[in-house]
């Protein structure tokens, strides 16, 4: 799977628009204006047959993918495309690589921007409109060109660096900031972190204490709503992996699915379903908490 | 995001700190405040900033290290690739276009329909996961639906028609890539949109109503109008969406494809007999360009819509 | 012939009826209320009105002719939301004028009427300006220049207060009330705040779970509660357990007589509430005498301005109760004082012990 800019640009846009969908949600069951029908039945036979069409158009590749992966021409039904990809050595170890890299990622990334934010949001509140425009930056260069800009400086001063593969983790970080701080601060509103830092240092805790101890742990939300987006990112990132030949689980899916006609998509279906997977659980987790959580959490 | 980061982002732009008039007492405790956001800056500098400006900076001079903005002019100029920054731009302008079309009335069809309840979420989870959709997965999907052995050109085939006379899907056809890409552009076209139109109070339509208008007269008069902001606003992240995609198209056509993004990969693969890496550099320039305008001006419309309907 | 009329409506939503039965007809000019608490229909009654909804049985008709069917832009009614309906890419002149432009009315007698209607809500300065720019009492009031600018047969307000400031709410109401009565439009509005209510309105109705309790002017619903609930949603009562004496003209409470309305329903023996409202006690220092009154003693005594209103725990019941006291009287009665409660004979009312409370 290959995040490109648009995997960015959705992703900050889903926790933009979720965000204010799910207050918009929250607001609209604690005021619930009635809903409107006019008096008579609105013809919904133009809108269901809009989404049935939708429907198809999305769902059929799914349903060819999966036909296709488990119903062999030589040998019917059979998941052996599936255990085949499975048992590849390459997908272990480049698998294994990007969770590494995610890991890196998501723990620079929380570390940097929790540090960030609360830092603005308490200190420095002048520079928050101005830490809010860097965030968003990354959002502004495709990952296309962000990668020619890193080879152009990084190959000639740093070669070695360019080479490791964590050297991704730096710009897996950059990536996912817009999303990052934007989780972050959204969490740090819901739960006034100012007065809750206060109340902390007024009873005698430390810096370091109140923030493992008083800010963290409110912020679950939000942090598991950030880690999520990230590693659904990193995960599918293509476009920098393979320009600066790093090679990633997403890059081995590419040309795993060129040598093999039936294990590459089945590997491939099989990473979507994780993704799939894995949105599922962070709508449970954030669900369960219910109401402002919620919101905190996707935002 | 919205008017607040709107109004911050123009604030941000328009005001440096150093414009900023503080008292003595003042400055001396925000520089020392400062500190804590050093590690920010820092970072954002050498992995952001950086590697961005130069890219800028790189375009702009020749291998002997001349400064001439020439090579900026010269892919305005050059045919080849005039081309596919054309090419990029009919892709990128119909697959927004028609994804926008879609996904509005999609957006417009799960806020209306009020049965099955689960209609509206499960709509919405999907394009959650289907707009971070990686590339590579998208090419998955459509081998194995329209590719050579796909599920729909055998079935096609089964009524005679051909879908594989000029390699179809590997082609690089725009066409085919539109179709491609609505796969992740309408869903975030649902995902933009839907705040919007839950933002048209019910209020409205029943006011109308109340004084006369027939539904048509409601949308002509103030739904539409109310939207257009943010319709318009989705349009253009979408276009800057696909301007700057990479993944898709060059796992499914290997390069064959002729668009700006695929173009600056050459360049980095070293693909391509350079006069010098400098013309890489500017294709990249412009490709970032025409995307931070593209995404200036949604953020801009972005919070004219959240003035009406927030 | 009545302007506006509903006759059995009734309504429900998923099973549950909102409205169980309602019959309301509305004089020519005349202010009605509907008030009640939140879910007792009143809503409901007047979507149905509006043509939002349409009602299981029953019909609604507008001088004389059946409208129950007929869709909501075509009952030429005026209808003022509780909040956010002003259409936010018009500016005020442009929302007052939506009603007029659909009528196709020509430019000139358009502007006429804008402009008389601007002036009316007293908001002609403000005529360029967008909602967003204008505070929530302007925006209510252009919306009410806008229902009333299409010369509606009835106008409709539905808790168009509710989401004011507590100032700006009493000052809106008697603005609503004052162009009412110089239009002459027949008005039906809807209410949870009873002050409000007994305040604007020519006939206040009392509505409680899909029914009208009590229908009637302010003072005959104040002062003469039909029901316990009317009794308890307007202002507010004090409630006594007591028992009907054997004479079956008054109730015991407290060991004291006192005679009650409504004791006629009740037989000699039966466990009786007493409700009677502040203004119906009379607070006086001393300890009372069985006959005349309840002793209790005072355990706050609040300054209200034109009255103090006095706590009291009376001794026999154990029940505390409020009492409205003049401000001016020579003697304050202070925490702690021991005094006599009475109650005044035609404001007390009585209701069977087992009635659950329904506020």
């Amino acid at each position: 799977m290959a995040p490109q800019s648009h995997d960015q640009v959705a992703a900050v846009t889903s926790v933009n628009s979720i965000a204010t969908g799910a207050t918009a949600d929250s607001m609209a069951r604690q005021h619930p204006q009635p809903k409107s029908n006019l008096g008579r039945k609105r013809p919904q036979f133009g809108l269901w047959s809009v989404v049935v069409v939708c429907a198809l158009y999305f769902l059929f590749p799914l349903w060819a993918i999966a036909k296709f992966t488990l119903d062999l021409p030589l040998e019917g039904w059979t998941f052996k495309a599936y255990t085949k990809a499975v048992q590849e050595p390459e997908l272990h170890t480049t698998l294994w690589l990007s969770l590494r890299i995610t890991g890196g990622t998501v723990a620079l990334s929380l570390a940097l921007m929790i540090w960030t934010v609360l830092w603005t949001t308490l200190k420095v509140k002048r520079m928050q409109p101005v830490v809010e425009f860097i965030s968003i930056l990354p959002y502004m260069v495709p990952p296309i060109a962000f990668v020619v800009g890193i080879a152009g400086v990084f190959r000639p001063a740093f070669p070695s660096f360019i080479a490791n593969p964590y050297s991704l983790i730096f710009f897996y970080t950059v990536l996912a900031m817009p999303f990052t701080y934007r989780s972050l601060d959204a969490g740090l509103r819901a739960i006034d972190v100012k007065t809750l830092t206060e109340a902390s240092r007024g009873l005698g805790a430390g810096w370091m204490t109140t923030i493992m101890r008083v800010v963290v742990p409110n912020l679950r939300s939000a942090l598991l709503g950030a880690t999520f987006l990230t590693v659904a990112v990193v995960l599918g990132e293509y476009t920098i992996a393979s320009l600066l030949l790093i090679n990633t689980f997403p890059i081995f899916l590419a040309t795993y699915n060129s040598k093999e006609i039936f294990a590459g998509p089945a590997l491939g279906l099989m990473s979507m379903l994780a993704v799939a997977v894995l949105f599922a659980l962070l709508g449970l987790f954030t669900r369960k908490r219910g109401g402002a959580n919620a919101t905190a959490a996707i935002a | 995001m919205g008017s607040e980061s709107g109004r911050q982002l123009s604030s941000a732009v328009l005001a440096t700190p150093a414009e900023t008039p503080v008292s003595a007492g003042a400055r001396r405790h925000i520089s020392w405040a400062w500190i804590g956001l050093v590690p920010f800056f820092a970072f954002v500098t050498v992995f952001l900033l950086w590697p961005t400006l130069a890219v800028f900076w790189k375009a702009a001079h020749d291998n002997a290290g001349n400064f001439t903005l020439s090579t900026y002019g010269k892919i305005a100029t050059s045919p080849q690739f005039r081309q596919s920054f054309w090419n990029s731009t009919l892709l990128s302008f119909s697959s927004a276009v028609i994804g926008g079309v879609i996904g509005l009335l999609l957006t417009y069809a799960i806020v209306s329909i009020r049965r099955p309840k689960w209609l509206r979420s499960a709509v919405m989870s999907f394009s959650a996961v289907a707009a971070n959709m990686g590339g590579v997965a998208l090419v998955f999907l459509f081998v194995a639906s329209i590719g050579v052995t796909g599920l729909l050109t055998t079935f096609l085939l089964g009524h005679g028609i051909h879908l594989y006379d000029k390699q179809f899907i590997y082609s690089g056809s725009y066409h085919v890539l539109t179709v491609i890409y609505l796969y992740f552009q309408i869903p975030l076209m649902v995902i933009v949109m839907l705040p919007a139109i839950d933002g048209l109070k019910p209020a409205w339509r029943e006011a109308a109503a109340n004084l006369g208008s027939s539904g048509m007269q409601y949308w002509r008069r103030v739904g539409l109008p109310v939207l257009w902001p943010a319709f318009l606003g989705g349009i253009v992240l979408l276009f800057a969406n696909s301007f700057a995609a990479y993944a898709t198209a060059y796992v499914l056509t290997g390069g064959q494809s002729n668009l700006a993004s695929i173009q600056i990969g050459f360049f980095l693969q070293g693909n391509t007999i350079a006069d010098s890496q400098q013309i890489g550099y500017a294709i990249a320039a412009w490709m970032i360009i025409v995307v931070l305008i593209a995404i200036l001006l949604y953020q801009w419309l972005r919070s004219r819509t959240t003035r009406w309907l927030q | 012939m009545s302007a506006l009329e509903l006759s059995a409506v009734r309504k429900t939503f998923a099973g549950t009826a909102a409205l169980e039965h309602l019959d309301l007809s509305l004089g020519d000019g005349e202010l009605v209320c509907l008030l009640g608490p939140s879910g007792c229909g009143k809503t409901t009654a007047l979507r149905i009105v509006a043509g939002f909804e349409v009602p299981d049985t029953g019909s609604v008709l507008l001088g004389g002719a059946d409208i129950t069917r007929k869709p909501a832009n075509k009952r030429n009614m005026g209808m003022v939301f509780q909040a956010y309906s002003l259409f936010p890419n018009l500016t005020a002149e442009e929302n007052v004028a939506f009603g007029l432009r659909l009528r196709k009315q020509s430019g000139e007698q358009r502007r006429k009427r804008v402009a008389e209607m601007l002036d009316l809500v007293g908001l002609s300065p403000q005529a360029k300006r967008y909602a967003q720019q204008m505070s929530g009492g302007q925006q209510q009031r252009v919306a009410l220049a806008r229902a009333l600018a299409i010369q509606p047969e009835v106008l409709l307000l539905d808790e168009p207060l509710s989401a004011l400031d507590a100032k700006v709410r009493v000052n809106l109401r008697d603005e609503i009330r004052r162009i009412q009565l110089e239009t002459g439009t027949t008005t039906l509005f809807v209410t949870h705040d009873q002050e409000e209510a007994l305040a604007v309105s020519d006939r206040v109705g009392v509505m409680s779970n899909g029914r009208l309790e009590q229908i009637g002017n302010p003072t005959a619903v104040y002062q003469d509660p039909s029901s316990s609930f009317v009794a308890r949603f307007v202002g507010t009562v004090n409630e006594l357990p007591g028992t009907v004496r054997s004479d079956g003209r008054s109730v015991e409470v407290g060991g004291t007589a006192i005679p009650a309305k409504g004791v006629e329903h009740f037989g000699p023996g039966d466990a009786v509430q007493v409700l009677v409202r502040p203004e119906g006690l009379l607070v006086e220092h001393g300890n009372g005498n069985g006959n005349e009154g309840l002793a209790g003693t005072v355990v706050t005594a609040a300054f209200q301005g034109s009255t103090i209103r006095v706590k009291v725990r009376l001794d026999s019941t154990d029940t505390l109760v409020d009492a409205d006291a003049a401000a001016d009287s020579i003697i304050q009665p202070n925490p702690g004082d021991r005094v006599t409660v009475k109650i005044v004979a035609q404001r007390a009312f009585v209701e069977s012990a087992k009635e659950p409370a329904s506020v």
